[in-house]
């Protein structure tokens, strides 16, 4: 057998049709991709009205009490979201493509976008510490600023403090775990990429 | 594109070419889940990536260069997240090709088989030869992988040996 009757085989063999019920198993996908489509589109929208919820809140709570300690917490809300909008914009700038470029492209652009997210991971992490200060010394100033409520509140300041270091132990785990992810993702990439290359 | 543009076209390229994307799935992942997943995740990446579409090639290329990427998006997941070698079969898969009791039609055997063969391929070689045998010519095939003509005919003549070795392998 010569080599194009060999290819022609082969190709005999690949396309030999597949079963029916592919036709309805393809209307599923179609419809399980739609669907998901949907449900990106809303956590992203989700996410937005969560961000503007607290900007909303921390400007409604300090106009109706306008002490200094509501002001600061306000300005401090504002501040952080920015901050993390505007990191997150700038990390992944350029990172965004269509995902329809060829391999080659589309491989080193991968490998940009994990590189950004341990770059996310880094800053959350700067970021939860610097957050956790601030939480601490914003409740303390809460709490001795009233000398005279200092009994009754010492109990739900206490609580609010050890929610912030729950939570951010948390992250801190959280985000742990997805930067060793990332970086085994990163060297699996990599050596796919040099597998490519040595051909 | 307007929407219903949009969702008349997507349906218009699954009716055309999802018996090839489905072979496209099934050169990267044996395991049928796994396989399941990977096309939802070409078809998502499809309709997400097809507004994007502006002609700069042809829709078969567009459409292939999509399935590529996220078959290798897979290749690396995969092997990031169970340490695992992206070649051998498993003991289950190589299982299925042998005569069944219920003897799977002879066709559909000699399709698996090749199937199998083709996964045992580095994705490299893997890819030259899937896309030969769409029927894709070289120029297409260097315009999908993102490499030279001359790179795609010397990767084909691999992949041939390679696959005539793995099928024997698989006698």
């Amino acid at each position: 057998m010569n080599l194009e009757q060999e290819l022609a085989q082969w190709r005999g063999d690949w396309k030999i049709s597949t079963p029916k019920e592919d036709q309805e198993r393809w209307r599923v996908l179609e419809k399980k991709v739609k669907s998901q489509s949907i449900k990106m589109r809303l956590n992203l929208a989700l996410e937005l009205m969560s961000s503007v919820s607290f900007l909303i809140i921390s400007l409604y709570v300090s106009w109706h009490n306008p002490t200094p300690q509501k002001i600061v917490l306000a300005v401090a809300v504002w501040v952080f979201t920015f901050l993390l909008q505007g990191f997150s914009i700038w990390n992944q700038r350029g990172l965004w493509g269509p995902v329809s470029q060829d391999n080659r492209v589309f491989l080193a652009l991968s490998l940009q976008r994990c590189q950004a997210v341990l770059r996310a991971i880094k800053f959350c992490l700067s970021f939860i510490c610097v957050q956790l200060v601030f939480v601490v010394m914003w409740l303390s100033w809460d709490l001795l600023s009233h000398p005279e409520t200092l009994a009754e509140s010492i109990g739900d300041h206490l609580r609010a403090f050890a929610l912030g270091v729950f939570l951010s132990l948390g992250f801190l785990l959280f985000f742990i775990w997805l930067q060793k992810k990332q970086q085994r993702e990163i060297a699996a990439l990599g050596e796919l990429q040099r597998s490519l290359d040595a051909e | 594109l307007n929407r219903t543009q949009l969702e008349a076209d997507y349906h218009r390229l699954l009716i055309d070419y999802g018996p090839a994307l489905s072979r496209i799935a099934s050169s990267y992942e044996g395991v049928p889940s796994r396989q399941e997943e990977l096309r939802q995740d070409i078809l998502l990446a499809l309709w997400k990536a097809l507004p994007q579409f502006r002609g700069d090639c042809s829709e078969r290329t567009f459409l292939f260069r999509i399935a590529h990427n996220r078959g290798l998006h897979h290749v690396w997941r995969r092997k990031a997240s169970a340490g695992i070698q992206e070649e051998p079969e498993t003991a289950h898969e190589l299982e299925d090709l042998r005569p069944t009791p219920e003897a799977k039609a002879y066709e559909s055997q000699r399709r698996e088989r090749l199937v199998a063969a083709i996964r045992r391929l580095p994705v490299s070689l893997r890819q030259v030869i899937a896309l030969t045998l769409e029927d894709l010519p070289q120029s297409e095939i260097a315009l999908v992988l993102g490499i030279s003509e001359n790179n795609v005919a010397v990767r084909l003549v691999r992949a041939r040996k390679a696959l005539q070795e793995a099928l024997r392998g698989l006698q």
